[in-house]
């Protein structure tokens, strides 16, 4: 992978309030490109929200969000105020940066094939034919293409991520995001979307993912946070946050979680 | 009843058929347009910009379109406007069903989730690309049945019009009645008229609907 001068994603001081609760409370974090991170943390920690400030799908109130070294979402005007990005220079900044839903956001009257094709033609100003030959490729890679002219209404949930994660991957993004990607998936169909999370991986991918799928997070992540209350509390290499953690809120984030599993074998 | 009445009246009638198609078609895209405009702009957030949307949803479902096409032809030329009865159809027709339109286009609006426009945003669309290519023609199968309905109201509505001397198809069949002194059949053939064009923009509403909700069909 060729070396960057920037971080992929550098986060300062972020900070965000919904009215009188302050979600995120100074967050700080450098991503390196090629990197895989996963976050964890209770529900209410902040998680989510901090991934969608990283693609500026949420506002931010206070310190910087930087994409590749560039501030996403703010900039100065002709008197050098600080103020909000009109939104095609956000989208622009943020070209190379896909997020993954939860629910998978699949447009249900396009067909699979159309759902990957549409961003392409209308976007990034391919031809058909070309947009085409794209979609087939990444819709290859994530396995799906033998369903393309299927809809979205006949997929299972698995199914419908890995149409998904092709969308973004058509678009050729340097950094992919994915916001709890299996969280709404039957159990049995987790792993598919799993095993394609991992392959991106292994291609030097970045990856920021937030998920609850600890075994996953611990094989294919560099690095793991555990963010609570609006603050990372603990980072580092899964095999030793997982084995040791230090706080104790991530030990008892780490039990409930332990628990849970072992109650079902 | 008298048949032969029609061999006489036949161009009278006609011709204000034809009116009324064509008053009616401009006045419906007018009130489509405007009431998608209306509706986008009833989702600026803004105080003054929802204060200026209710009332104009106030006075024109509030009053009854007569009384609003009598206003402006007849009122007008007292505050300055001087309309012709044509161009009073057009915008009475136009102003009134824009207030019920932007009503149907934001129950269609509601119906498609946030996410697929949140999607649609992350990808790189504009704003006006995710309303033509993901908003609109998944509204279309939501908005068509309402929208036809109110189409066909608005088309009986345009019988008002003959008040105010546009030349349409009630006042041709009105001007048949007196000049003959017959009342059934010129009445009969306005009901059948009537009941022919809304028999057909009900077809085509459903052609309309069939084809798009071809995507919610495959889905089963």
């Amino acid at each position: 992978m060729k070396k960057r001068s920037h971080k992929a994603i550098k986060l300062v001081d972020l900070k965000k309030h919904y009215g009188d609760n302050q979600v995120l409370k100074g967050i700080n974090l450098d991503i390196n490109y090629g990197e895989v991170v996963c976050i964890i943390g209770g529900s209410g920690s902040g998680k989510s929200t901090m991934l969608r400030c990283m693609n500026f799908l949420e506002k931010y109130d206070g310190g910087e969000v930087q994409i590749d070294g560039k501030l996403i979402g703010y900039g100065s005007d002709a008197q050098g105020n600080f103020q909000l990005a009109p939104s095609q220079i956000v989208q622009k900044d943020l070209s190379e940066v896909c997020m993954v839903f939860q629910q998978f956001n699949l447009w249900p009257h396009m067909s699979v094939l159309e759902n990957v094709m549409s961003p392409l033609i209308l976007v990034h100003k391919f031809s058909k034919k070309e947009a085409k030959e794209r979609a087939l490729k990444v819709l290859n890679k994530v396995d799906m293409a033998h369903k393309i002219d299927a809809y979205p209404g006949q997929l299972s949930g698995g199914q419908q991520q890995r149409v998904a994660i092709a969308r973004s991957l058509g678009t050729e993004p340097k950094i992919m995001l994915f916001d709890e990607p299996t969280s709404a998936l039957d159990p049995e169909l987790v792993g598919e979307v799993l095993k394609v999370m991992k392959s991106l991986a292994q291609d030097g991918m970045t990856m920021v993912i937030v998920t609850h799928e600890m075994g996953f997070a611990a094989q294919v992540s560099d690095k793991v946070i555990f963010l609570a209350k609006g603050l990372i509390e603990e980072q580092g290499d899964p095999k030793i946050l997982f084995t040791q953690p230090k706080s104790d809120n991530l030990k008892a984030f780490l039990s409930t979680w332990t628990e849970r599993n072992s109650g079902i074998v | 009843m008298d048949f032969s009445l029609f061999v006489t009246y036949w161009p009278i009638l006609l011709k204000g058929l034809l009116f009324t198609l064509y008053i009616c078609s401009l006045g419906i895209v007018f009130a489509l347009v405007g009431g998608l405009l209306l509706h986008l702009m009833s989702r600026i957030k803004l105080r003054i910009i929802s204060f200026i949307y209710v009332t104009y949803l106030t006075i024109f479902r509030g009053s009854p379109l007569l009384v609003q096409v009598y206003l402006m032809y007849y009122g007008g030329p007292f505050v300055g406007i001087e309309l012709s009865a044509e161009q009073v159809g057009i915008l009475g027709l136009g102003l009134y069903g824009s207030a019920y339109f932007a009503e149907i286009y934001r129950s269609g609006f509601a119906s498609v989730p946030n996410g697929q426009v949140e999607a649609a945003y992350d990808l790189g669309y504009s704003r006006s690309k995710i309303l033509i290519h993901i908003q609109l023609p998944q509204m279309l199968g939501l908005i068509i049945p309402p929208g036809i309905n109110q189409t066909i109201i608005l088309i009986k509505e345009s019988a008002i019009l003959s008040i105010i001397t546009v030349p349409e198809l009630t006042t041709a069949a009105v001007t048949m009645s007196t000049q003959t002194f017959s009342v059934i059949e010129p009445y009969l053939f306005l009901a059948v008229a009537y009941w022919v064009i809304t028999f057909i923009v009900a077809k085509i509403g459903h052609w309309c609907e069939k084809r798009a909700t071809v995507h919610l069909l495959r889905s089963e």
